[in-house]
């Protein structure tokens, strides 16, 4: 059976990137096939672009995510971006993949419960 | 200026005018109630509705429906958007019998629908977000809609469709997202239809 590697990241490591880079920065480590754990939840906005972006990149290979979040969104990105601008962090937890490795993912608002392998090709 | 015209307009002969936008993940039966919508109100279909998933992969839109209930009058675009998800892959459709190649393009011309739904979150003044509810609704992609809808003021009446199937739980829906107004319906067989537009009125006429 394949290994599968899972990235934690802090919330410090997305602090001071804009939304834009944030997205770009995950899905180019979902793409490298990691499942990433991150210590906050994505805004609205930034969920909406993920999924975007997503779209913009399937193929035949890279099927697209499946993601899960855990805490209160907040509904002003601002209000998030001046969180992080002060040193701050925003509650909550994201885990995100890539499809092909997720096989279930469930959130029942407060655990995540996912199950995870390799249905075929590595992604 | 038209903006403002109209609105005096709509004063004074006591209707409105809105974009109603229908969303939800593939497969929740948002063409059909499209279609039971524009039926009701115009007369004739909106779109073509399928078992395969991605079937409706433009926005498609019906203009000028106007609803009348209770001697109100309230007129509006309606947009029933692509289904919007997370991944698409398409292998998932050559199990309903699509050959490779139209599997292929299927798929590409979802992903496109699902940017075009996810733009259009933007522009609508209203929504309803239709759930499968034989399905768990917790998903990322119902989560992902409310949250921007919410984050722009849009009103939001969540519809709970599909109760004419057996493993039908309306009540999980509610306890998911209890802050949303919430209405039941089988947009297949028509059930509950009547009390989605009296809340469509109530919140958004």
């Amino acid at each position: 059976m394949p290994d599968i590697r899972i990235e934690f990241v802090s919330s410090a490591v997305l602090r001071d990137m804009e939304s834009a880079k944030r997205i770009e920065y995950l899905l180019r480590v979902i793409k490298r096939g990691c499942l990433i754990v991150l210590e906050e939840r994505l805004g609205p906005d930034e969920e909406r672009l993920l999924i975007e972006e997503t779209m913009n990149l399937v193929n035949d290979k890279f099927t697209g995510i499946e993601i899960s979040s855990l805490g209160a969104s907040s509904t002003s990105q601002w209000k998030e971006r001046i969180i992080r601008m002060l040193g701050g962090k925003t509650s909550g937890l994201t885990v995100i993949g890539p499809a092909k490795m997720i096989k279930e993912i469930k959130n029942d608002r407060s655990k995540i419960n996912l199950l995870a392998g390799f249905a075929g090709d590595k992604p | 200026m038209l903006g403002w015209l109209q609105g005096l307009i709509d004063r004074f002969f006591g209707s409105k005018s809105i974009s109603l936008g229908l969303y939800g993940a593939p497969n929740a039966g948002k063409t059909t109630l499209a279609n039971k919508i524009s039926m009701d109100f115009v007369g004739e279909p909106l779109g073509k509705v399928s078992e395969v998933p991605h079937e409706t992969r433009v926005v498609q839109k019906k203009e000028k429906v106007s609803m009348k209930v209770n001697g109100k009058k309230l007129t509006m675009n309606l947009l029933d958007m692509p289904g919007i998800a997370t991944k698409v892959d398409y292998r998932d459709f050559l199990k309903y019998g699509i050959d490779k190649e139209s599997a292929r393009i299927r798929a590409k011309e979802a992903t496109k629908g699902i940017i075009e739904a996810i733009k259009w979150l933007e522009n609508v003044d209203a929504a309803l977000v239709v759930m499968d509810s034989t399905e768990d609704p917790y998903t990322q992609v119902n989560i992902t809609i409310l949250g921007n809808l919410e984050a722009r003021n849009i009103p939001v009446i969540l519809v709970a469709n599909k109760t004419d199937l057996p493993g039908s739980n309306v009540k999980r829906i509610r306890e998911a997202f209890p802050q949303y107004p919430l209405v039941h319906i089988s947009a297949k067989n028509g059930h509950n239809v009547d009390e989605l537009y009296r809340t469509i009125f109530e919140k958004v006429g």
